[in-house]
């Protein structure tokens, strides 16, 4: 309603202002500068009309529509179109001379001409006014709902004795900023630590290493008592969370996650099988109180942590057969646990998304604008003009696409993983909006991201059932069903195939594993980039005797 | 003075002239007459009309006028006092999304910046709808102190 009075009440002064114009250039004597200057003011009506319908057409190629059928287009298209005709027939019908007298505009009403383009002039601001104070007000709105929608999926505060935040806390300030690993150590050993590099560029008896281990034992103890506490909570507004409210925790985190990894190799290298068990537990740990926090990127850290914690386990059974009360002292949480927080943490991420728009909305974050949005110090007109045209669609198209995402991840992955392929497209973005298309495209890797993390936790919950299956009974189980049920529940199933884990012997070695992102059961080694080959984990089939602890 | 006592030569000068032939007005002069009356009296009444209706329309502008200022200072009168702009720090954006490639490498230059600008969003988010317009300072602190109707009802 609002916008078709505001096309009414446009069309109605563009018109009338060639007709003041008009009427008042009619009394000048020459003619060519009569009507030159006629067809000059009509033309700055139709020009500026042309020029918002080709800005509205851009975006829509940019956001791949087809422009002739984008209703803003169209909207600004038949306004320029009506206001085009209804100049030409103020043109005619005020410059036809009648009889060879002066032109018929000459005994126009100026006066009371001018009087009405003004009030109609008055009366389109105060439509478009009202339009923008109304879409003000349901961004305001818009923003107390993504407040209300953020404590919905704050995460719940445990009781006291069982919340491990105080604990770590105390960990964090015995580590010590920026204390990480010592540049000294080489990208190698970060590397090796990741569990991308080779043995080779890692040597576990470096006395420096050694010291600087032995330096971080107090946090690393207080590390491995706060992993074993049941829940994490650290006090902060999750009502308004933000980066600088959550970082330095995750950054805390993942140092502490990679130097227990080091620390287990460490130990495991030097057959301390039962600390280096211990360090294993507690960055499954630390990985599991990362993902309480429902912020996407928290996921991704817990993901690599998680990943961490898996490349050491490996590493650690290649080194040593732990006995079967270490095995099962290291509690692995189910596989999946990645994947069941990933609609809580995309909830958060569509009220961050909320609030990024309302501030674009609400002129509140010009430094959003011009990231997002390429557009450096925008004037007031051009945010105004966001906010009547372009937020409300733009807003409701993002929030459409991250409810897609939510929907795809309360399913399991396998389920929909060609959705997920289809969503995460940029073309399938990019027709969201420029919104979603600014917003969007971190989101749409994650679930891989995290359906991997997932995987590779599977293959470890699984390869540590069949460690303890050969502690206890002293070979290995011959298929994953034997495990059933006294080691495992069930046999875990793959989140890219939904069929359970597989478990091959391979080169004189147990694997087991996981058909990647690619869906092949192709026996090849994974690859990050490509995202082709199983997710793997192995056990010697020889290794040495079980060894209780040092 | 009777006619019988005018002098002979001026009785006969009223002979001639009763005897001369009278000129006779034109047969529709009567209508046209009429006509014209008929006129004359239909325009007074409608002129004082026209001045009615001149009036009328003056008033209706007058009050179109009002009404429109009136609409413009109540729209005006109904702005809400929103969040004022807050200072944002490029750098501070750089460096998170630094952070967060450092914290999760897989993550692409770009998904970081944007991770990092929408990150930083959150702390606008506000709990509650924004208090009334025209509300005076004083009346604000008491629905704070009091908390928004809806909690409290």
């Amino acid at each position: 309603m609002g916008y078709a009075m505001m096309w009414l009440e446009w069309l109605a002064a563009a018109i009338l202002f060639v007709a003041v114009a008009t009427a008042c250039l009619a009394r000048l004597r020459r003619p060519r500068l009569r009507i030159g200057l006629s067809l000059a003011a009509a033309l700055l009506p139709i020009v500026k009309g042309s020029v918002i319908a080709c800005i509205f057409a851009y975006v829509a190629m940019v956001t791949l529509r087809p422009w002739y059928t984008y209703h803003w287009f169209l909207f600004w298209f038949s306004w320029t179109a009506c206001s085009a005709a209804g100049i030409v027939l103020v043109l005619v019908a005020g410059l036809r001379r009648r009889g060879g007298a002066s032109p018929g505009a000459a005994s126009w009403p100026r006066g009371k001409l001018a009087l009405g383009l003004v009030a109609v002039l008055l009366l389109s601001w105060i439509t478009f006014w009202n339009l923008d104070l109304s879409i003000k007000g349901r961004l305001a709105s818009l923003r107390a709902e993504a407040g209300a929608l953020a404590l919905s999926v704050a995460p719940a505060r445990p009781a006291e004795s069982e919340n491990a935040a105080s604990v770590y806390r105390q960990a964090f300030d015995a580590l010590g900023k920026g204390d990480d690993l010592p540049p000294e150590f080489g990208q190698g050993w970060t590397d090796w630590t990741n569990g991308h590099g080779s043995t080779a560029d890692f040597d576990p008896a470096d006395p420096k290493l050694a010291a600087f281990l032995a330096r971080s034992e107090g946090a690393m103890s207080l590390l491995r008592r706060a992993a074993a506490m049941p829940a994490c909570y650290f006090d902060h507004d999750y009502g308004r969370p933000s980066i600088w409210m959550l970082l330095p925790e995750m950054t805390d985190s993942h140092r502490s996650a990679r130097l227990l990894a080091l620390d287990a190799r460490v130990k495991a290298s030097q057959r301390q099988t039962d600390r280096a068990m211990e360090d294993i537990r507690a960055v499954f740990g630390i990985a599991r109180h990362s993902t309480a926090s429902p912020i996407l990127i928290s996921l991704l850290i817990a993901a690599g942590s998680d990943e961490a914690g898996v490349t050491a386990l490996e590493a650690v059974l290649n080194f040593s057969q732990p006995s079967a009360g270490q095995l099962a002292g290291l509690d692995l949480s189910p596989p999946g646990m990645l994947q069941r927080n990933l609609p809580r943490a995309l909830r958060m991420e569509e009220v961050f998304g909320v609030s990024v728009a309302v501030d674009i909305g609400l002129a509140d974050d010009p430094l959003a604008l011009g990231y997002l949005l390429a557009v450096t110090a925008p004037a007031e007109p051009f945010v105004a003009g966001w906010r009547v045209f372009l937020s409300q669609d733009e807003v409701a198209a993002y929030r459409g696409g991250v409810r897609e995402y939510q929907r795809l991840a309360d399913l399991p992955y396998y389920a929909v993983a060609a959705e997920w392929k289809t969503a995460s497209q940029p073309e399938s973005i990019c027709r969201r909006g420029i919104l979603a298309k600014a917003l969007m495209p971190a989101l749409g890797s994650c679930a891989k991201r995290l359906a991997q993390g997932d995987a590779r936790h599977g293959v470890a919950y699984v390869a540590v059932a069949a460690a303890r299956y050969r502690a206890e009974k002293g070979r290995l189980p011959e298929t994953l069903d034997a495990l059933v049920p006294e080691y495992l529940p069930a046999v875990p199933r793959g989140p890219f195939d939904g069929k359970p884990l597989r478990m091959v012997v391979r080169d004189g070695r147990l694997v087991f594993y996981s058909i990647g992102p690619d869906t092949k059961d192709g026996g090849t080694a994974f690859d990050e980039e490509k995202g082709t080959g199983d997710i793997t984990f192995s056990l010697p089939i020889n290794v040495a005797k079980p060894s209780e602890s040092h | 003075m009777e006619p019988s006592d005018l002098p002979p030569e001026l009785k006969g000068l009223e002979r001639r002239l009763a005897a001369r032939s009278r000129l006779q007005p034109p047969a529709d002069l009567r209508l046209r007459v009429l006509a014209a009356m008929r006129r004359e009296l239909a325009a007074q009444p409608a002129h004082s009309r026209r001045s009615w209706a001149g009036f009328w329309q003056y008033s209706a502008a007058v009050a179109a006028g009002i009404l429109l200022v009136l609409n413009l200072l109540m729209s005006m009168g109904n702005r809400s006092d929103l969040p004022a702009s807050r200072a944002a720090n490029g750098a501070d954006v750089q460096q998170v999304a630094a952070k967060i490639r450092e914290l999760v490498p897989f993550i692409s230059p770009e998904a970081a910046l944007c991770e990092a600008l929408i990150l930083r969003a959150g702390s606008h988010l506000e709990m509650v709808p924004q208090l009334r317009p025209g509300v005076s300072s004083l009346q604000a602190l008491q629905q704070i102190e009091e908390g928004p109707s809806w909690v409290t009802r």
